[in-house]
């Protein structure tokens, strides 16, 4: 190919992307790269001239991508493609149940209906599913090529590793996901799950056949030289068979439900100690604060429900909403994708121990504020489980907020507030002197410079909205 | 044949036939005829460094 010269300086590898060769990310400039070989140009031609790629792009579910004339220089590919950047990269050890099962519903549909068109996708890690607010879309547009005669599901495994038995372990055993997928980036293998369940849980759908028999198999012919690739294929291996296989887990994963119970915060919006007026002028005080200009992005911790980051994303064009519990999280996300909401994305988290960067290098997945800094940042009723839920001091966590050189609006609940005061009788007398208005305002004004202040009138909660010195 | 990068497992390809149900049936059995026919002993099994699994029954 006669390429022009290339506009494109230095393009940095994505550190995530490493391991299909044929198919590699860089970033640029801001621009989202993938550098094709071959035989990754091959698959990129099957699935450029297919009817699924043209209808899944124009139904937001698939990356939009296109091939560009640019070389990427330092490297010799045989095509370059550019695709369109995803507003906040989000992990699956970061989504709420429902996310995650949304997310392998989309990667069922993608195969079946590449499968149609005598395509297939090579892997099915629920890390190639990112979202535009609470809609899913698939990024790795590198994953799809032409199926062979014969060829079995080469991404089943994976599929079962990061999607159904996460979704299984969660679902059946109430067990979240979350810690073991973030403990373990290939996900949950099938004799793992099969240790956890127990002999009632085998009559439950779907457990028999992908985690027991599963198990069984793969410890069976762990150490199997067999080409059973060449047998399928000479003993007539069909596509029919895949399909019939995902349209199953299709059904299997629809009917899935994860039923968190009352959580602590789940009922939270319903029994706010606020009173209606209190709420309203901390609504207000937190849109005089978002209305001020539109933000790229904005982070809501400690969203809860959403009412604060539903102000935000009026002015920004991206929220991530945080919460440690992941059944406010689940629900606010529901709400968000019934509505068809692309401007919020609900993230399960914890403020005092956000993602760390994991995988090889401890860069293949970024900790959480690698991947794009807040302009603004709210932490309404946040800082008393901070500082006295999460042990971490005041100070410090100005200084992190600090260190992200971001506008904030903070809610500082003091000593006499209900809640605050539950929290310190669980503690021993005198615990957390240091937690209290006046050492917090000499923090903050240390640290930013402060714009507006406003006491509630229930009397034990104070807001301030400041910018970074 | 050309490989992908992923590891499909041996296991899990063997259980995509039998998740095929009936559709699968002959596959199954033109794989496993070898290993049915010596556990029937109609055959005898394969010396052991042409076995293709030691495990089989």
């Amino acid at each position: 190919m006669q390429a022009p010269d290339s506009d494109i300086t230095t393009p940095s590898p994505d550190p995530g992307s490493f391991r299909d060769w044929d198919s590699r990310v860089f970033s640029a400039d801001g621009r989202v790269l993938r550098a094709l070989t071959d035989d990754g140009l091959a698959g990129w031609r099957a699935l450029a001239g297919s009817r699924l790629f043209a209808e899944a792009v124009a139904e937001g579910k698939l990356v939009a991508t296109q091939e560009i004339d640019e070389p990427l220089p330092g490297l010799d590919a045989a095509a370059v493609l550019e695709h369109e950047r995803v507003p906040f990269v989000s992990y699956p050890y970061e989504w709420p149940f429902s996310m995650l099962r949304d997310a392998a519903l989309l990667q069922l549909e993608l195969l079946r209906r590449a499968l149609d068109e005598d395509l297939t996708l090579k892997d099915a890690s629920s890390y190639n599913v990112q979202w535009n607010g609470a809609q899913p879309v698939f990024i790795d547009v590198g994953s799809f090529e032409p199926l062979r005669e014969g060829e079995p599901w080469h991404g089943y495994r994976q599929f079962c590793l990061l999607f159904l038995n996460p979704l299984l372990l969660q679902a059946y055993k109430g067990v979240p996901f979350q810690p073991w997928l973030r403990g373990s980036l290939d996900g949950i293998g099938p004799q793992e799950l099969r240790r956890v369940l127990s002999a009632r849980d085998l009559l439950r759908a779907g457990v028999l056949a992908h985690v027991v028999l599963h198990a069984r198999l793969e410890r069976r012919h762990a150490e199997s030289d067999r080409d059973v690739q060449g047998d399928l294929r000479r003993a007539g291996f069909r596509k029919e068979l895949i399909v019939a296989n995902v349209r199953r887990l299709e059904k299997l994963v629809r009917r899935l439900r994860w039923e968190p119970g009352r959580t602590e915060w789940s009922e939270y919006g319903a029994t706010t100690s606020y009173t209606e007026g209190d709420a309203a002028r901390k609504e207000a005080f937190v849109r005089e604060a978002a209305a001020r200009r539109l933000r790229g992005l904005v982070w809501d911790l400690g969203c809860n429900e959403g009412r604060h980051a539903r102000i935000a994303a009026e002015h920004a064009r991206t929220v991530v909403a945080l919460d440690a519990d992941a059944a406010v999280v689940d629900r606010l996300y529901r709400h968000l994708a019934d509505e068809g909401s692309t401007g919020i994305l609900p993230l399960v988290g914890d403020v005092t121990d956000p993602s760390p960067g994991l995988g090889w290098r401890g860069r293949e997945r970024l900790p959480l504020e690698a991947r794009g800094r807040p302009d603004l940042t709210l932490c309404l009723a946040v800082l008393h489980h901070v500082a006295i839920g999460g042990n971490v001091p005041v100070p410090e966590f100005l200084d992190w907020l600090a260190g992200l050189r971001t506008e904030v609006v903070l809610e500082f609940p003091t000593r006499d507030d209900p809640r605050v005061a539950a929290l310190l009788a669980r503690k021993r007398p005198g615990a957390h002197p240091d937690y209290d208005r006046e050492p917090f305002e000499r923090a903050l004004a240390e640290r930013f410079e402060l714009e507006r202040t406003e006491e509630l009138a229930g009397g034990t909660r104070v807001l301030y909205a400041a910018r970074p010195r | 044949m050309r490989f992908a990068y992923l590891d499909p497992g041996t296991g899990s390809l063997i259980l995509q036939v039998i998740l095929g149900g009936l559709a699968a049936a002959a596959i199954f059995l033109k794989m496993f005829w070898h290993r049915l026919l010596v556990a029937l002993r109609i055959r005898k099994p394969l010396p052991p460094e042409r076995s293709p699994d030691t495990t089989a029954s």
